[in-house]
């Protein structure tokens, strides 16, 4: 019997050495996840507010308004707006973001991820030619 | 027998623990993997979204850039690349809708000559023409979807998988459009004053501009605008919205509506198959404009006539000039009593030293008919134009010796033909290169009565005191030998429809009448 119930501990501790990793790394996977969607959905409203002023530096302010208004929630550390490009021939403005995560589980120094998006909008607040 | 039961109970038991742990990590994988598969699509899905939102904004900003001709008579409200395009349809049909708003008024008045009609159905059809253009170029599913691309295509949408790409979906139907905002403030002000008030026109305004899509009858025609709200850019609208105004399903009667609103349907294909989405968005050129007709223009002509009469009856009829001068009208003209006559007159006295303002007699007695004629049609040009303005003008111009006819017109600085500074000039003056002086009439002249206002007292002097005289040689005859003029003015109005530029002539018309030989 003592056999018998130390042979189902190994096998439960070998199958949690299995299980655990994978458990840690898919909350470690989600993080991410959850982490790219809050990154897609403020470069698309820092591109979208861009889009919606005449001029490049108003343009630019206002999509860094966008970003700096960014409201931090764990595990999000750190947002950037990294690339602007305001191109008035092709009536286009691209916005760049990256957003630094805290990693909950950090494997192997792997503390940390930064995520980056960019977005192109139509810029909407040039009117028809006179 | 026993121990081989035995055996297989503690088999049994020994890989009971591995065997729940490996069918945990398999249930636990296969959950995962799931959930990985689901977040990709999910976010690939969000990606698509966006990058179909992204491409109906991208629709409705690019449509602002498909044009059409204006032929002859729409230049002048064209763009600077001498194109109509969404931003200035409104123009467009507002022009149309003043030339048959005048034709009408011309009507109710009786000086509606045929040519009138005729002007009205050309304002119109080119009109109509050019709403065509739009309207087929609007509704080409081809030619939004390359609108759309050329900011979807550029999205990414890697949550798909790597290589995925976005396009328009065109293949099943054709993207359908629709006609929002009904009722709402059209990007074209007005002011009521702009439009003759017998045309007895119904127009409906929203907030000091010409309603969207409320189509307005003119002289059996119909005319409509798109509307824009001010302030707004090109946006995203509901697919509620969108369906319940769309152009297919709710139609506005009697118009060929061009559309304002904009569907789209992009696919994004990725390694492991595709995500289509829809989105919706109204676009606005964001630019505003009046009512007018911008190249247009009032004439002033004056026509001065001396009649020559001997004994009663007229034997010669003569013109003159606004400066004096010396005519002999009655040369050798036999009396009835013997003998005979020569007379001769100095005339174009009542002009010395005038004005234009003062050479129309009805104008210096704030004649409110022919004064309201000729602001009015000055506003078709100009809104903000008034009686002060225009009597302004006529002090300013000096009569110019030699010249009978006198232009009101407008100037334009900016590129969009808006905001003209109204001039006056001489026939023989510096005039704008599109002004063509020489037309058609499409009106015929009615005399307007010198009407003082009501409660005014008597008229004031209508000029600086000056006449005509006349004096008569008798030549072998003694009597009779009384001689007079008389002066009799009269300013005539020709109303005209504007389509070809002219709006309107006052005719001031003097008449010296010059008697010879009386008792």
């Amino acid at each position: 019997m003592r056999t018998n119930r130390g042979t189902s501990l190994i096998e439960v501790l070998a199958g949690m050495l299995v299980i655990i990793p994978i458990g840690l790394a898919s909350v470690n996977f989600y993080t991410v996840v959850i982490g790219s969607q809050i990154n897609n959905r403020l470069v698309e409203d820092a591109a979208r507010s861009a889009a919606m002023q005449l001029g490049s530096n108003n343009a630019e302010s206002a999509a860094r308004q966008t970003v700096d208004g960014f409201q931090y929630q764990a595990p999000v550390i750190n947002v950037a707006m990294t690339d602007f490009n305001y191109n008035v021939n092709s009536q286009q403005v691209l916005v760049g973001t990256t957003l630094t995560l805290n990693m909950p589980v950090p494997i192997m120094n792997w503390s940390t991820v930064t995520l980056h998006a960019t977005a192109i909008e139509p810029i909407v607040a040039i009117p028809a030619p006179l | 027998m026993f121990r081989h039961k035995r055996q297989t109970i503690r088999r049994t038991k020994k890989g009971a623990s591995l065997a729940l742990v490996a069918a945990f990590a398999i249930v636990l994988g296969l959950v995962l993997w799931a959930t990985f598969n689901l977040t990709y699509i999910f976010g690939g899905s969000q990606q698509v979204r966006n990058a179909v939102d992204a491409g109906a904004l991208s629709t409705a900003q690019k449509v602002l850039t498909v044009t059409a001709k204006p032929g002859e008579n729409y230049a002048d409200v064209a763009d600077t690349s001498g194109n109509i395009t969404l931003s200035n349809i409104n123009r467009t049909w507002g022009k149309a809708l003043l030339v048959n708003a005048n034709v009408q008024s011309m009507m109710t008045e009786g000086q509606a000559l045929p040519q009138a009609q005729t002007n009205g159905k050309t304002a119109f059809s080119g009109a109509e023409t050019i709403n065509n253009e739009l309207y087929q170029q609007l509704n080409n599913t081809t030619l939004l979807s390359t609108f759309f691309n050329q900011i979807a295509a550029q999205r990414s949408i890697n949550m798909l998988g790597s290589g995925a790409g976005m396009k328009a979906s065109i293949q099943a139907v054709n993207w359908p459009t629709a006609l929002l905002d009904r009722g709402a403030a059209s990007n074209l002000n007005f002011s009521p004053g702009q439009i003759p008030s017998d045309a007895n026109i119904n127009v409906i305004a929203a907030g000091g501009a010409l309603a969207g899509y409320e189509p307005i009858k003119a002289n059996g025609n119909y005319f409509y605008f798109v509307p824009f709200r001010p302030g707004e850019m090109p946006h995203l609208v509901s697919n509620r919205i969108f369906d319940m105004n769309r152009s297919d399903k709710t139609p506005i009667a009697n118009i060929q509506a061009i559309p304002n609103g904009f569907s789209v349907t992009g696919n994004g294909t990725g390694p492991d198959g595709s995500v289509g989405s829809s989105a919706y968005a109204i676009t606005n050129p964001q630019t505003h404009y009046t009512l007018a007709i911008p190249y247009g223009y009032l004439s002033i002509q004056i026509t001065n006539t001396a009649k020559w009469f001997v004994e009663g009856k007229q034997v010669f009829e003569s013109s003159y000039g606004t400066e004096p001068e010396e005519q002999w009208g009655v040369k050798s003209v036999k009396l009835t009593t013997g003998g005979m006559i020569n007379g001769y007159a100095s005339l174009g006295n009542e002009f010395t030293g005038q004005s234009l303002y003062w050479s129309m007699s009805d104008i210096a007695r704030n004649n409110p008919v022919l004064v309201q004629k000729m602001v009015q049609r000055m506003q078709e040009v100009s809104p903000s134009f008034t009686k002060n303005q225009l009597i302004t003008l006529l002090l300013s111009q000096q009569l110019v010796p030699g010249v009978t006819r006198y232009l009101i017109y407008p100037v334009y600085t900016t590129a969009d033909n808006t905001n003209p500074e109204i001039m006056i000039q001489p026939i023989t003056g510096k005039l704008p290169k599109w002004l063509v002086a020489t037309y058609t009439p499409d009106g015929s002249e009615l005399v307007i009565p010198a009407v003082p206002p009501a409660g005014a007292g008597p008229p004031p002097p209508t000029k600086p005191p000056g006449s005509n005289t006349n004096w008569q040689v008798l030549i072998g005859a003694k009597k009779p030998d009384g001689h007079h003029t008389t002066l009799i003015e009269q300013n005539l109005w020709e109303p005209d429809s504007g389509l070809n530029q002219c709006l309107g002539q006052v005719r001031v018309s003097h008449t010296t009448n010059l008697y010879f030989a009386e008792n």
